[in-house]
């Protein structure tokens, strides 16, 4: 028999008993502690893909600069006014805070969204890991274009590789957890290191001019590769790039999930120190791979990329910046599935969750189309951020009533349910690029909730006052 | 133990080095001094010689807990080691 939605909630508050209460005062930490911890977080596997990919989308390098710049600091300045506030002020995770807006049923069905959407990027993860152990077995990458599994070999190494991932996760996630941290100070160089490397197969150099003549003619050239026109990959600019770093951890600042860490910040001003993981994982290492794939004639290859551009070291680097990091992701996704899962241990919760990564690992789609699929994932959740934020600010300011849901200890917030089916629906029909659609979605999102908050609260209100005339 | 505070000092310094040589390696290419297969050479290096002592400054709880008591009291302390 399924589990009924209280069982689910009872289940899904046991798992996050541990930071129920509001932070303690004693509890803050102090700024630097911050930029270590946000120096590490920001180096995936995927950057080998993502920055690849603006190449392969025909960006110039004037946008890719300045695009990314403009996008990064737009992204740190939405933790630090943003996620970090609410966090100060609340001290509570996104998880208890929601559950105070939004009703136990609407967090939980935020927490399973969530966690499948972290089975898939965990599996992109394992791909960009596979296309390193490729290499030792002479299975080639998928096509740009595929969608299906290309080779029986491509599929074995998935599967493998996915397998081996999740065994470490059962077996052991906190160690691997700790070992990850090592992997991070190496990581970041050996995306510098292989830029630097390979500059010289591109052309020769002798002053800043020669450099940016190379980066304008060999790397970021303006126009879409043949190759990529024909497999129908459209041709990104500026704006792109300047929504692309904005909204590629807005699950984690305009989505709130960041306030799980912002909630040991002295005061919101601590939002800036995201900047020490964002400029070297969401800017020197994606213009790192970018002229890494240039260096490789354009093929995307994440693991030929990096053996090219740092030998040994840059396949290791591959393969371990997609494991460590595919790890917490499928742990993440695995805590979220445990609500439905009642009674399961945790180590068959995480073999669930594995499976299905490893399954998603198989299909290249995902990684070869992951711009898109990290814009649908912070697309989806930002209604999310759009409820808390506006219940936050903008419900005071109102006169609407803060966090009815948990005094009438109802299971659902309707109106933010219906928020983010609607949110959702109008981006679905906006005539513009994927990419631009979350900000226009973020003020419907803001606009739909006040508005349904005030039908509601008004309705409410009017029911009430019939029932005490009644009464009387 | 007094010889794990020591082995805790060597490993930092071997890992920064290990670090400054991942750094110097490419720059040194990138300006045609070495060639690009001595800075492989050199990028394999310093990343065994990084793995092989990093964890043990970074990371000494996972070697036990008088390690994670001895890397407390070495020149190089990091915090989330013990965390």
């Amino acid at each position: 028999m399924p589990p009924s939605w209280k069982q689910i909630t009872a289940q899904l508050d046991a798992l996050y008993e541990f930071d129920r209460e509001p932070v303690r005062e004693d509890k803050l930490q102090k700024g630097w502690e911050f930029a270590g911890l946000f120096a590490g977080e920001h180096i995936a596997g995927t950057e080998f893909v993502i920055g690849a990919m603006f190449v392969l989308h025909g960006v110039s390098a004037r946008d890719v600069l300045l695009g990314l710049l403009l996008g990064n600091v737009l992204a740190v300045l939405s933790w630090t006014f943003i996620c970090a506030p609410i966090a100060v002020r609340t001290r509570l995770t996104l998880y208890w805070y929601l559950r105070k807006i939004g009703g136990p049923g609407l967090t939980a069905i935020y927490n399973i969204a969530n966690a499948m959407l972290y089975c898939i990027l965990a599996g992109a993860m394992i791909s960009v890991s596979a296309t390193a152990i490729g290499l030792a077995f002479d299975v080639p990458t998928p096509e740009l274009s595929a969608k299906l599994p290309s080779s029986l070999g491509w599929v074995v190494i998935t599967l493998v590789a996915g397998g081996v991932v999740t065994t470490v996760a059962i077996l052991g996630f906190e160690k691997l957890a700790k070992f990850s941290s090592v992997c991070s100070p190496w990581m970041v160089l050996i995306f510098l290191a292989g830029a630097l490397a390979v500059f010289p197969e591109l052309g020769t150099y002798h002053s800043l001019a020669d450099l940016r003549q190379i980066a304008e003619s060999k790397i970021w050239t303006g126009t879409l590769p043949a190759e990529a026109a024909a497999k129908g990959l459209d041709k990104l600019g500026f704006w792109h790039m300047v929504f692309f770093a904005w909204f590629c951890n807005l699950a984690m600042n305009v989505d709130l999930s960041d306030m799980a860490i912002f909630r040991y910040a002295r005061n919101h001003w601590y939002g800036l120190y995201t900047a020490f993981g964002i400029f070297p994982g969401h800017y020197m290492a994606w213009l790192a791979s970018g002229v890494m794939v240039a260096a490789v004639g354009l093929k995307m290859s994440p693991g030929q990329m990096a053996m090219n551009a740092a030998g040994l070291a840059g396949a290791i680097a591959v393969l371990i910046a997609g494991w460590t990091t595919a790890n917490p992701t499928m742990y993440r996704a695995g805590l979220a599935f445990q609500s439905i899962t009642p009674n399961w241990p945790r180590w068959k919760v995480t073999l669930a969750a594995g499976i299905a990564t490893t399954l998603f690992s198989c299909f290249p789609f995902f990684f070869m189309r992951l711009l898109d699929f990290v814009a649908i994932y912070g697309l989806l959740l930002m209604p999310i951020g759009a409820v808390v934020f506006a219940e936050h600010w903008l419900f005071p300011r109102l006169n609407l009533e803060q966090y009815r849901v948990e005094r009438l200890q109802q299971l659902f917030n309707w109106p933010a349910l219906l928020t983010w089916a609607l949110t959702l629906a109008a981006c679905y029909f906006m005539p513009f690029h994927l990419f631009f659609r979350w900000l226009p979605g973020y003020f419907i999102a803001l606009i739909l909730y006040l508005a349904l908050s005030f039908a509601w609260q008004k309705a409410g209100t009017r029911t009430a006052a019939v029932n005490a005339g009644a009464t009387k | 133990m007094n010889w794990r505070r020591h082995w805790v000092n060597l490993a930092s310094i071997l890992a920064v080095l290990s670090l400054a040589l991942c750094l110097a390696a490419p720059i040194l290419c990138f300006a045609h001094a070495i060639d690009k297969r001595t800075y492989i050479i050199c990028l394999d290096f310093a990343t065994l010689a990084w793995f092989l002592s990093a964890p043990f400054w970074l990371t000494p709880g996972l070697f036990g807990k008088k390690f994670e008591e001895a890397a407390a009291k070495a020149w190089l302390r990091v915090k989330s080691a013990s965390n």
